[in-house]
């Protein structure tokens, strides 16, 4: 299936971009996680990142479907 | 005209759209935060917000929304920038309306922190000594989605 992916703030530079459009067969965003970490040497603690998928924030357990847009959040910094 | 809201603006908060207060209001409180010249002993020149906008707005409503449940409040207002500031523009303003100050202190103070801590902005900081720094924000809690 095919999902866009979106890196903010630290995490887009870590990976060098700031969206990208891959087809993949992870089956959760935990996993899309790990595999974007092995493919693009992202740094950040996952301890410290906060997914979300489709705007919305969810779990590291939700399943990705095709067309998803995943995004991964390091930690906010408003105010 | 809705009792609360939130918005991100890429202009200027110094001459901000009127505020229609509700007439059962006597008290409105007014939270203004502006870039510092200085964080943790360097000099900074500037800095850049930037946003996950959609999920930024969505999670910035919820928090006004709690505000009116939480406390004895009738009107919130938030307005973040996002964009380059130089050092004294605004930041964001949070403004509170209720029929008694105590509420609107404690509300106002409540939901600048909730934005500090919920909504998806970042701050990246310049610094005159050269280079820059995507500022974190030390009250956030570990999170994850777990």
């Amino acid at each position: 299936m095919t999902l866009t992916i979106r890196y903010f703030a630290r995490l887009g530079e870590e990976a060098g971009k700031k969206f990208e459009i891959l087809e993949t067969t992870c089956f959760s965003v935990r996993e899309l996680w790990n595999d974007r970490v092995h493919v693009l040497g992202l740094m950040m603690d996952q301890n410290l990142v906060k997914p979300a998928c489709n705007d919305e924030f969810c779990s590291w357990d939700t399943p990705l479907s095709a067309g998803a847009v995943v995004a991964f959040l390091p930690p906010v910094a408003g105010g | 005209m809705s009792r609360t809201s939130f918005s991100l603006s890429e202009t200027g908060l110094e001459d901000l759209p009127s505020w229609e207060v509700p007439e059962s209001c006597g008290a409105v409180v007014s939270f203004w935060g502006q870039v510092r010249k200085h964080n943790e002993g360097k000099k900074v020149l500037r800095l850049e917000y930037s946003a996950y906008e959609s999920l930024a707005v969505k999670e910035g409503l919820r928090i006004v929304t709690e505000a009116l449940e939480r406390f004895e409040v009738e009107a919130v207002r938030v307005i973040h920038r996002v964009g380059v500031l130089d050092i004294g523009e605004v930041a964001v303003v949070v403004e509170v309306a209720s029929g008694h100050r105590g509420e609107a202190f404690e509300a106002c103070r409540w939901v600048i922190d909730e934005v500090k801590q919920r909504v998806p902005i970042w701050k990246r900081e310049f610094y005159e000594q050269g280079g820059a720094e995507w500022v974190a924000c030390h009250h956030s809690p570990i999170m994850s989605g777990n």
